[in-house]
């Protein structure tokens, strides 16, 4: 017990307790919002992520795992429980962008600034994470011109540039073609080694299985499996043929929704 | 006996998962994520974010520039049609410009020098409410944007400085040892922007509206601070209540006016004298704490959903 304590204080790096998160959506009527609506995106997740963990968060669309993932950086209102990290969580979104109107090397340089960098090292890293990004032809036109995958690329390369503690990625690996996602996995590869914890959250089971050592799969807010990345893809998989199964049949009415 | 040790087993295990969470988040050196830091650590953090800060700054600074065609010009053609537009209004048509000795070096003073409280305050508003991607996609704390608008205004300000100098000596103005109060007076204005800015952004951030209303507001508050023509003697001529004089003279605006024209114009003595130097302190003290600690009140709420 005492044993298991002390390896824990030196290895814990996340602790979600009882987190649940509900959006109050609004239903717009023609003048003015008319009555707000309660809708329970996470309910009730406790998960615990250890350094040099990458844990994979897979489910349907609408399962509440980019909500999780905006809770674990804290920032959404919790309904109730608490978030517990070893430093403040890095979240990199690819809805997101950073500044529209400025270019690709503007926002780099702020990108790093922001992380802590000091304009020295700015200078000299600068070369290496546009090359990383991949996106070195438009580095001088505006963020606003940029694809969804060139931008999510660009946000990767900038976190990935700075150690951090913790990194929570929203679907940065899926996008890009197969030559940035092998450089992503190989960085990824030594994020882990640097014993860091990342989090990652994609629909992309290629991605996950590429780089995560551990999978969670979340099922209408609640955590529905959690392990190896090869089982939990394979109950997930199952569940979605049979749900498919099911629809094709018409017992079952779909009852899917998009992210919020 | 075994079932009741168990169950004593059980009891002590379930106490165990119920105290645990935040006992060993704690014991494992683990923060609660969404907390507010303390004060002091808000205005450490932002201090040592200052390179973004002037990064983000120049770099919105010149994509502004980028969308016109005539880019930096702007700087100095903003507030030279503005002061063409008031002096053809209030001058001339109005008859102001017989009031004071030199009106169209009050002029220019006026323009420019509430340009940088005017724009701190609109831009400052903005910051927060139209940059919540920034602040969900970077970790730092919110101050940093209501912060860097400020200093945006304040390089624009000093960019435009040697135009309102030609405008001051080619209107006759004499360059004198007061002149040297001038650089203080910018030094008081600017936390009384930082303040300003900080609660308006923290007020737009939840009440999106004011943005509707705030650009007339503040042209108001400029022609009733005297930014145009010199106010106060027109008013006291209607027999008002002390106390609206009172405000007139003291409010903020025509506060840091009177300071700045008190050293820049020779032939032009503000109502309120020396004591509008007292009063441009304490609003700069006010403002800025104020601010501080309403924006800090709110960290945690901006950029969240």
């Amino acid at each position: 017990m005492d044993a298991t304590e002390s390896v824990e204080k030196s290895t814990l790096r996340m602790l979600l307790d009882d987190v649940a998160v509900s959006y109050r959506v609004h239903s717009h009527g023609r003048f003015v919002p008319r009555r707000a609506q309660q809708v329970e995106a996470v309910r009730g997740v406790s998960l615990e992520i250890s350094a040099g963990e990458s844990v994979g968060i897979i489910g349907r669309n609408g399962a509440g795992k980019s909500t999780l993932l905006r809770a674990m950086a804290g920032l959404v209102q919790l309904d109730r429980g608490a978030v517990y990290a070893s430093s403040p969580p890095v979240l990199l979104g690819v809805g997101k962008t950073l500044v529209p109107r400025l270019s690709g090397r503007e926002n780099i340089e702020l990108g790093c600034l922001a992380l802590g960098m000091t304009r020295a090292a700015v200078r000299e890293h600068i070369d290496e994470i546009i090359d990383f990004s991949g996106v070195a032809d438009h580095i001088e036109l505006p963020l606003s011109t940029y694809s969804s995958g060139m931008a999510a690329r660009l946000k990767f390369a900038i976190a990935s540039s700075v150690d951090h503690e913790i990194l929570l990625l929203d679907e940065a690996l899926a996008t890009g073609d197969l030559d940035f996602k092998e450089r992503s996995m190989d960085r990824m590869q030594q994020l882990r080694d640097r014993a860091e914890a990342v989090v990652l959250v994609s629909h992309s089971m290629s991605a996950i299985r590429g780089s995560c050592t551990r999978v969670v799969w979340i099922e209408k807010g609640r955590i529905e499996g959690d392990g190896k990345p090869d089982d939990v893809i394979d109950a997930y998989s199952v569940e979605s043929r049979r749900r498919r199964l099911d629809r094709r049949q018409g017992h079952r009415g779909s009852d899917r929704r998009s992210d919020p | 006996m075994l079932s009741s040790r168990a169950d004593e087993n059980a009891a002590r295990n379930w106490e165990h998962t119920m105290m645990s969470a935040e006992q060993r988040a704690h014991n494992s050196g683990l923060v609660r994520i969404g907390d507010r830091q303390s004060l002091i650590n808000y205005l450490r953090a932002l201090w040592q974010r200052r390179e973004f800060i002037r990064a983000y700054a120049r770099a919105k600074t010149q994509a502004g520039y980028r969308t016109r065609r005539l880019g930096p010009l702007w700087e100095i053609l903003d507030p030279l049609t503005t002061m063409a537009t008031y002096w053809v209004l209030f001058g001339l048509l109005l008859g102001a410009r017989t009031s004071v000795p030199n009106y169209l070096g009050y002029l220019a003073v006026g323009v420019f020098t509430f340009a940088v409280i005017r724009r701190s305050a609109q831009s400052g508003a903005r910051s927060v409410s139209a940059n919540r991607g920034l602040l969900t996609s970077l970790p730092i704390p919110a101050v940093i944007l209501p912060t860097a608008a400020v200093v945006q205004q304040v390089r624009a300000f000093i960019v435009s400085l040697p135009i309102l100098v030609i405008v001051l000596v080619s209107t006759g103005e004499p360059v004198t040892w007061s002149w040297l109060l001038a650089p203080l007076a910018v030094l008081l204005i600017i936390p009384f922007g930082w303040g300003t800015a900080l609660l308006l952004a923290r007020w737009m951030s939840h009440t999106p509206d004011i943005g509707g209303v705030l650009p007339l507001v503040l042209r108001l508050w400029g022609l009733a601070s005297g930014v145009m023509f010199p106010i106060t003697e027109r008013i006291s001529q209607l027999d008002l209540t002390a106390w609206v004089e009172y405000v007139l003279v003291y409010n903020p605006g025509a506060v840091y006016l009177a300071v700045m024209r008190d050293a820049l114009l020779a032939g032009y003595t503000p109502p309120g004298g020396i004591a509008n130097w007292v009063a441009a302190a304490v609003w700069s003290l006010i403002a800025a704490i104020a601010g501080v600690l309403v924006f800090w009140r709110g960290e945690g709420t901006y950029g969240r959903d």
